[in-house]
């Protein structure tokens, strides 16, 4: 019974990891940048909603979206003369703007954090056949999933979906077609902060202490899943998000209470293990030989 | 006067120190066909990618309609009219058929005349409606190369760049291209073709340039019957 309980949490956490992970994987896919201050998407969303504090519910919900949408797409920009130099280069930058964020945050707010009281009756259980499930799991779930279906559906079937994903498959050839591929990035940035947003809605109730490093809690075990899954691939890097989110509840309920501190030595060592057997990621089938013009 | 469709005015092209074009001049106007031909590394590739705007030219110019396109970026040359059929095919492997040429459909200037263009390709490569919701990568080399022309075709270009099409393939597949780009020629579109293997070109196109060492030095007829010396001489000097 105390598995299925995990279980049933789990499967909660990786369904957002798993949004983390597909917003990460979205960038990646169309520019080749890990944007590592992904994490910061998060936590600006989570202050948005404390000094949204007191107000109506729909007003802390649409500043909160917004002010992560605005962000990713500042990011954009700021990214924007990026696009020529070494990967390297636009890796430590993306870092620097993570850790840039997290130390503005902590110089504004400290690091005691605050309860930001949003949606706190979601936190109630209810018992189902020996079970107790809070709201918010099943709100998370339900949101997470329609999350992952919808940016499923527009990757597959809008035009925007289909030049991003020709661009994140080989963008010489997505330019010889006319493909914007410019709009195409700003486009994953706003998506990729909408899949964010939505993310730091559930986690700020599951989590209400709001602290700035709230979203790179979050980020680097959801990295580690896009890594797992399979960096260039969309649907394996969210299922790599998944896994990680899902082994982390699994891998505390499963060790026994005095050695819960190893929790992420044994989960790193299984990383390890699944990359050093699967380089290109576990989700992904036989590399093909990458094409370019 | 008017001006040619789509002209190459001293064409230079070069890789640090290395020159892969030089002073290259050549026109193509609306349906007509003209061949480009020469040994591996004569240049020909680097003429259509400066063309295409994947590569910056050093010198020369180049004019769409009497445009000058040098410096635009691939997008925007695309949207003007200019299809490429790169290289080793590049369909979009993960994708099915029919999103190949949806995007191929995304790319055009004016959406008007899409389904009439889709009905035409699917006549001339009855294979890509057959085939419509497979992976594109589990077609064989011949369907892919079908595919890739009819995605670009469907960008509705005035300008159709080959390169190779006819490399790797059996010559039954050849022979089903080339028919089928017989009537893309009869419907105006102008075509800029590259082979290695010149009695390919020579045969299709109106005249075909000789390049080597990334200038032009020879141009022959259709249909000019190709003397193995001749064409040892153009080839390697």
């Amino acid at each position: 019974m105390i598995y299925l309980q995990a279980f049933v949490d789990a499967v909660a956490l990786g369904t957002l990891f798993a949004l983390v992970a597909m917003g990460i994987g979205l960038v990646f896919g169309v520019i080749r940048l890990v944007n590592f201050a992904h994490g910061e998407l998060l936590t600006a969303g989570a202050y948005a909603l404390l000094f949204t504090k007191g107000m109506p519910l729909p007003v802390r919900i649409v500043v909160s979206l917004a002010v992560v949408v605005a962000l990713s797409a500042l990011m954009e920009f700021i990214y924007r003369p990026l696009r020529t130099v070494s990967p390297a280069t636009v890796l430590i930058a993306t870092f620097a703007v993570s850790f840039l964020l997290q130390n503005a945050a902590l110089l504004a707010f400290g690091t005691q954090g605050e309860n930001v009281e949003f949606l706190t009756e979601l936190n109630t259980a209810f018992v189902v056949g020996g079970l107790r499930i809070r709201w918010i799991t099943v709100v998370g779930l339900v949101v997470g999933g329609l999350t992952l279906a919808a940016t499923g559906w527009v990757l597959r079937r809008t035009d925007a979906g289909l030049q991003m994903r020709a661009a994140a498959a080989d963008v010489q050839m997505a330019r010889l077609l006319g493909v914007p591929v410019r709009r195409v990035v700003v486009m994953a940035f706003l998506v990729a902060g909408l899949l964010a947003g939505i993310v730091t809605l559930v986690l700020a109730v599951q989590r209400p202490l709001i602290t700035p490093t709230f979203g790179f809690q979050v980020m680097i075990p959801a990295l580690v899943g896009v890594v797992v899954g399979g960096l260039d691939r969309l649907v394996p890097a969210a299922l790599g998000g998944f896994a990680v989110g899902f082994a982390t509840v699994m891998l505390s309920s499963i060790l026994p209470g005095a050695q819960r501190v190893f929790l992420n030595t044994v989960l790193f060592v299984l990383v390890i293990t699944i990359l050093l057997l699967k380089p290109d990621g576990l989700f992904v089938g036989r590399r093909r030989a990458v094409e370019r013009v | 006067m008017a001006e040619v469709l789509l002209r190459v005015d001293g064409l230079s092209v070069r890789y640090g120190a290395v020159s892969a074009v030089e002073e290259v001049g050549f026109g193509v106007d609306g349906g007509e066909v003209v061949g480009l031909v020469g040994a591996n590394g004569a240049g020909k590739s680097s003429t259509l990618l400066a063309i295409t705007g994947v590569v910056r030219p050093q010198a020369g110019d180049v004019r769409l309609g009497g445009e000058s396109i040098v410096g635009w970026s691939t997008e925007r040359i695309a949207r003007a009219g200019i299809a490429l059929v790169p290289e080793g095919r590049h369909v979009f492997s993960s994708f099915t058929v029919e999103e190949n040429l949806r995007l191929g459909l995304l790319g055009r200037a004016d959406p008007a005349g899409a389904e009439d263009d889709l009905a035409w390709v699917r006549e001339l490569f009855p294979v890509v409606a057959e085939r419509a919701d497979e992976f594109a990568g589990h077609l064989s080399g011949g369907q892919q190369q079908m595919l890739v022309i009819a995605r670009a075709l469907l960008s509705r270009p005035r300008v159709l760049l080959l390169d190779e099409p006819s490399l790797g393939l059996a010559p039954s597949v050849v022979e089903t291209v080339f028919s089928a780009l017989e009537q893309v020629r009869e419907r105006g579109v102008a075509i800029l073709l590259v082979e290695q293997r010149a009695h390919v070109a020579v045969a299709f196109a109106d005249r075909t340039h000789v390049m080597r060492s990334g200038r032009l030095v020879m141009t022959l007829d259709r249909g000019h019957r190709i003397d193995v010396d001749e064409m040892a001489e153009a080839y390697f000097g």
